[in-house]
Formats: C-alpha cells, structure tokens, sequence
C-alpha cells in the first residue's frame, strides 16, 4: 500500500510541477499560445477593400539584414514591455492584437495574380527553405513560420502598414496562419493570406521560380 | 528473472533510454509550440478549445519525467507517467489510422514531420515496455531491504 501512495504522491508532484513551468513558460514566451484555442476566422477580402489603399512599398524593397541594420528595433521591447507591464497601454495594443489574430483574411488567385502584376506588397513563404527552394511562387521571400527569429531583422524593417501576402502549402497548411499571426502581433496590420497556398498556385500552373541550393538530394 | 530485471544495469538502461527520448521529444515541442498544437489538433481526439493547454503541458510533462529518470529521482511517478502518455499516443497513432486522418500537412518539414505508421506504434511500446520496466522494479531493493535487512553491495 505505501508503494502505491508513494507513486501516487510522485506522479501529482509531477503534474502540478508540469503545469505550473508550461503556464509560465508560455505566458513568457515570445511564441506563447492563447489557453484557450480559437479557431481561426478566414474571410474573404473584396477587391474594393483590397485595391483601394495606396501602397507605400513594393515588394522587391524587402529589406537585406545589410540594409536594416542602421533601423532601431521598435516593436519587439513594445512586446516585451507589455508583457512585463500587464496595466500598460503597450499592454492593451497587444491584447487587443491577440482578440485581432482570430481573423485571417483570405485572398483568392485571381486577387493575387493582380496584386502581383501591379507589384503591390510584400508576398512571404511561410514554408521550410527546403521547400522554399525546390519552389516558390515568383518574386516570394522565404520566411519560415517555425524560424521565424532568423528573419526577424528583416520583418521588422518592414513598414507596419505594408500589404502583406502569406502563404504555404494550402488551406490545412498552419505556417500560413502562425506567421501571420506572428506578424499581426508585431502590429503589422495589413496582412493577407493566399488560403489555396502553393497547391493552388501550381495547379492552376503558374509561374514559379526555384533556388538552387548547394546540396545535391 | 526478477533479480535480472532489478539489476542496476538494466535500469540505467532503461532509464537512460527512456530519459533522453523524452527530454529530446519535450524540447523540441516546447521550442516549437504553434506546430505542436496543430498536431494535437489534427488528430482530433481532445476538444478544440482545450488543444492549447493540452500542447502546452505534456511537452512538460516529457521534459520533468525524462529529467527525473536521468537523475535517478521519482522514479516510479516519472515512469508511471510516461508509460501513461505512451499509451495515449499509441492509440492517438491508431486511431488517425483507422479514421484517415490526414496528420502531417507536409508544412514542417523533415525535423517535425509527425509519423502516423505502424514503426511508431511498435516505437512507443517498446517504450512502454521500458517504462513498465523502471515502475516495477526500481526502488525494489529499497523495499526489500527495509523489510528484511540484507547486507547488499552496490
């Protein structure tokens, strides 16, 4: 019987030790999940909304780490102030953010071949570079979702109010919608995601480039 | 048999295998929480609104577990525990099966890729087994000892 409680007593010592470090951890962590999961919102932008704001950049002016060196990292000590100032107005902007991040916007290919053609925003790959590499729509920048404090110099010289067009593989496809989010919570405002992703863009067969890497499969 | 198996030897192994198995799985879960979630997600077996948490702690749950079993402490809980998990996701891996769920989008890579196949099942018992192992037969010299003293070298 005593080997039994001993047990029993190991195992809850355990659990309330696990939920306590994960709980905190997250609440910390710059990759913290919301306890409660909600199910994202995707909703389809109308052309009007989509083509009437004036761009201010466009796509090929996607900064090198070079070039954004001189630029102080704004957004990111908003963020961490927030969550170490729970009553601050930071605080507020990136909870207000969070309730924001449920809804994705959506953009179908006819929309992203115009946008494309006009040369308006920034279009992202939320794919692994492998992937990237093997293939990517033309004129995309990799930025994988899983990576994404390696491009971090680069997504914060973007200017907030960008256009900016995610995608990866395709409506099931999460790198989409963690990126975006991921951007939503750095104030970016202006962000679209193209749902049917790579799948869609190569079925309807269209122009793709690829990077040659230096390994050899 | 018995004195096989509550050989110190054979626990280390035990412990050592199950120990960095875990302690590997818990990091990389923790470092990656948004692609854990979607796995959890994906094979539909908790409630959507509870997916967060339950991504958030059991990658926790490994880490503690396989932290304890290197460090010799908590044995019995810590083996008790992951035993359990396995268990869960030996019939979390069959059931995407026999429901065809569509698991890994292919979105992460090779690193992350979650395998629904049968290797993974027999993986995670052999596990099991290995767990089972450390929550019987550890701490059973300390039993014995203490209800008939033996003079034992270790």
């Amino acid at each position: 019987m005593n080997g039994r409680h001993s047990v029993l007593r190991e195992i809850a010592a355990i659990v309330v030790l696990a939920v306590v470090l994960s709980l905190s951890y997250n609440a910390f962590s710059a990759k913290g999940l919301p306890l409660v999961r909600i199910p994202p919102v995707k909703v389809e932008v109308s052309d009007s909304v989509l083509f009437s704001t004036v761009e201010k950049v466009s796509r090929d002016t996607l900064p090198t780490p070079a070039s954004a060196k001189g630029n102080p990292p704004v957004i990111a000590p908003l963020h961490e102030r927030a969550l170490r100032n729970p009553d601050s107005a930071a605080a507020a902007v990136v909870h207000e953010n969070a309730a924001k991040r449920a809804l994705l916007k959506i953009i179908k290919l006819d929309q992203l071949k115009r946008l494309l053609a006009q040369h308006r925003g920034v279009l992202l790959d939320a794919r692994s570079e492998e992937d990237f590499a093997k293939g990517h729509i033309r004129g995309a920048k990799n930025v994988f979702a899983l990576e994404v404090e390696k491009y971090f110099e680069q997504i914060v010289a973007i200017p907030r109010d960008t256009l900016v067009i995610i995608y990866c593989n395709n409506a099931e496809c999460h790198l989409g919608r963690s990126l975006a989010e991921f951007m939503q919570s750095i104030n970016f405002s202006n962000l679209v995601l193209y749902d049917d992703g790579w799948d869609g863009w190569t079925a309807a067969q269209m122009p793709v480039d690829t990077t040659k890497s230096g390994k050899q499969p | 048999m018995k004195a096989l198996l509550s050989h110190r030897v054979l626990l280390l192994f035990s412990r050592t295998v199950l120990g960095i198995v875990f302690v590997l799985a818990g990091m990389d879960k923790i470092a990656f929480p948004d692609a854990f979630a979607a796995s959890v997600e994906a094979y539909k077996l908790v409630p959507y609104g509870a997916v967060n948490i339950v991504a958030l702690i059991l990658p926790w749950l490994e880490l503690i577990c396989g932290i304890f079993l290197l460090g010799g402490e908590y044995l019995r809980g810590s083996s008790a525990v992951l035993s359990s998990l396995l268990v869960v996701f030996v019939f979390g891996i069959m059931s995407a099966m026999m429901r065809g769920l569509k698991i890994d989008c292919g979105c992460f890579g090779k690193e992350h890729a979650t395998p629904v196949s049968w290797m993974k099942v027999v993986e995670d018992t052999g596990l099991f087994l290995l767990g089972i192992h450390i929550l019987l037969f550890s701490g059973r010299k300390e039993r014995a000892a203490s209800s008939a003293p033996v003079a034992e070298s270790v």
